[in-house]
């Protein structure tokens, strides 16, 4: 078979993709060339490690929980339905994915510290400020729009028309969209969480701002990183980059097996 | 109803149990959106919709009672066919087991059971459509354009099995159907009513007989290929209307118009017989008063074993004839031909008909009312 010539922008476009590639692997190659394998060792057998990695699994999984409860009804609604100031609502939405986290932590610590509404809450409902509460709820305000947004465009790609069918076949609005959109797009929803899990693993601004860095309490990995980094512990802060690259490709590697495998038989 | 900038108005007919109404118009012309509002998908602003006297309007689709089968069938891709099948089915213990055995060996569509719907032929999708909207007995059947997504082989055969199925499910369960189409002859064979819808309105409905003898107005006459001819009636001899029609005379049954009138003159293609002289072809019109037209062959189009002649007579007409014919006339372009046909066959309109006219057929006992 006669092979084909490469184009300039191929190559051009091939180029940037191997530049970014690399440039990834040459500064995780790098920060992995500092690590020294016995330091590294009892770094991550230590308890404060331990303590983080458990906190932020459990935390960013609920977070990315909750995330999926508010976020598929909400981009299915923005999918499927046309109202006055959708456009508006749909750019106040976008707001935590624009804003710096730190500002939009800064934001939450206002709204519970310094307003009626927020500070009864946090003294008399459930405790945010410098409490594990607030690590979820930091994550979850960042991730939660980033899952509407990565799960709208799959509601959109479902023709709407399969739910008409099945409201003939005699189920109701919620059983249509359980029994026939949710199946459909549970690649696309499973991607969403995943991406918006790994993304709540490693949020750092707004939760530092909001539930605080207080060590054994709401160290999450992240922010035991930046603990360990603010008084030169290399060591300690290097095994926990490694755990969190470890997580993040594993997590990637997995999610993209199944998503693959389920675009490939459903 | 409006659906954007789209609209039905002037929609009423009615359809009794076990009858079979055709949905016919051209492309745009609302069927879809007539169906899928009677089916409830869409919410119609005002007038009213009843299946077995009940009035739905206001119902949501699943509380209709409607099987609707779209023209892509929308089978659920996630779900194997006996599960798309039973999909509609409130229990799924060993009673909807045998009513989606049941329907599978009607339609004989057992061997798909266990099957992905990814593969299946079209016309195997058109079956397990019409099995998912059928095992819940629903009392009205919406059909869209069943056959639009087949191959013209599997065509003839899908179209007589269906034919078979519905009409042995309509015997059975005595539930109404509307089934849309935009080919006359396939719905001709399908069912024995038509409604024939114009830019969002029923334009007529009647039997296929009485729309076939006998079109109410030009709309519907242009919609079933038949030739127009802009006229203007002279006299009135001998209960014929004598008709001036760009330099042409021709002669119709007088249906009441008066000499002066502008009139629509309509020739249905199958009764126009060609002849290369003056002389009637036709033995048995010999009796008959008939119109013969001087004009040349404009265009010939093959169709199969049949070709479609242009004539050229002042106005155009248009008819099909078999190409052992054509050989027989030898027939070429710029042919000089005579066009005839019996006056009794020609059918004269007001030449402002138009929609207006309110169209309201009254069936007894089960039906479906759209109004």
């Amino acid at each position: 078979m006669k092979q084909k010539k490469a184009s300039t922008f191929g190559i051009l476009s091939g180029g940037c993709l191997i530049f970014l590639s690399l440039f990834l692997l040459v500064v995780i190659f790098s920060a992995l060339m500092f690590t020294n394998p016995t330091t590294l060792g009892s770094a991550l057998l230590s308890k404060e490690i331990h303590f983080a990695v458990a906190l932020t699994l459990v935390t960013a999984s609920i977070a990315t929980l909750l995330a999926l409860v508010v976020g598929i009804p909400a981009a299915y609604f923005l999918s499927r339905t046309e109202f006055i100031g959708k456009n508006m609502l749909d750019a106040l939405i976008n707001i935590p994915i624009a804003l710096p986290p730190v500002a939009l932590g800064t934001a939450l610590l206002i709204f519970f510290t310094n307003t009626p509404v927020g500070s009864f809450i946090d003294n008399s409902i459930v405790r945010f400020v410098f409490e594990v509460p607030g690590i979820i709820l930091a994550q979850f305000s960042v991730v939660s729009v980033l899952a509407v947004r990565l799960m709208k465009p799959v509601f959109d790609g479902i023709d709407p028309r399969y739910e008409r069918i099945a409201r003939t076949l005699g189920q109701s609005e919620f059983k249509s969209f359980v029994k026939v959109t949710l199946p459909l797009a549970k690649n696309g929803v499973f991607g969403a969480a995943v991406l918006a899990w790994a993304r709540a693993m490693g949020e750092f601004g707004a939760t530092v701002t909001l539930a605080g860095a207080t060590r054994f309490k709401t160290e999450t990995l992240s922010i035991a990183m930046f603990l360990n980094l603010s008084v030169a512990d290399l060591d300690s802060a290097m095994a926990i980059i490694l755990i969190l690259l470890v997580l993040t490709v594993l997590v990637l590697f997995v999610s993209r097996k199944i998503v693959y495998r389920g675009a490939v038989t459903s | 109803m409006k659906l954007g900038d789209f609209a039905l108005d002037r929609i009423n007919f009615e359809v009794a149990g076990g009858e079979c109404i055709a949905l016919v118009g051209p492309n745009g012309s609302g069927k879809t959106t007539l169906l899928e509002s009677i089916a409830g998908i869409h919410q119609i602003g005002t007038g009213r919709i009843e299946i077995n006297g009940v009035d739905v309007t206001r119902l949501a689709p699943e509380n209709r009672k409607v099987g609707y089968v779209p023209y892509d069938c929308l089978l659920f891709p996630h779900l194997r066919v006996d599960q798309n099948i039973g999909f509609g089915l409130r229990n799924k213990d060993a009673i909807a087991k045998r009513q989606i055995s049941e329907i599978m060996d009607w339609l004989d569509i057992s061997h798909l059971k266990d099957r992905s719907t990814k593969g299946l032929s079209a016309g195997e999708k058109q079956k397990v459509a019409l099995a998912r909207a059928l095992v819940r007995h629903p009392d009205v059947l919406l059909l869209d354009e069943p056959f639009s997504a087949v191959d013209a082989n599997s065509r003839m055969q899908l179209v007589e099995d269906l034919q078979r199925i519905l009409s042995q499910a309509r015997s059975t369960y005595g539930y109404a159907s509307v089934y849309v189409s935009h080919d006359l002859s396939e719905a001709q064979l399908m069912t024995s009513q038509v409604a024939i819808m114009n830019s969002g309105s029923v334009e007529h409905v009647g039997s296929w007989e009485e729309t076939i003898r006998d079109p109410k107005s030009r709309f519907v006459a242009e919609f079933m290929g038949y030739n127009i001819i802009h006229g203007h009636i002279d006299s009135i001899e001998n209960g014929f209307a004598i008709i001036e029609a760009e330099g042409q005379t021709l002669c119709a049954v007088s249906t009441g118009l008066m000499p002066g009138q502008d009139t629509i003159v309509v020739v249905k293609p199958q009764s126009i017989s060609l002849s290369l002289d003056r002389s009637v072809r036709k033995k048995s019109w010999c009796h008959c008063k008939c119109n013969v037209i001087e004009g040349s062959v404009a265009a010939i189009r093959g169709k199969g074993s049949l070709a479609q002649v242009s004539i050229d007579a002042g106005f155009a007409l248009s008819l099909n004839v078999g190409l052992d014919v054509l050989e027989e006339l030898e027939l070429g372009l710029g042919s000089k031909v005579f066009a005839q046909f019996k006056a009794s066959d020609v059918t004269l309109l007001p030449a402002m008909t138009s929609s207006d006219q309110k169209i309201s057929i009254s069936y007894k006992e089960k039906g479906l009312d759209t109004i």
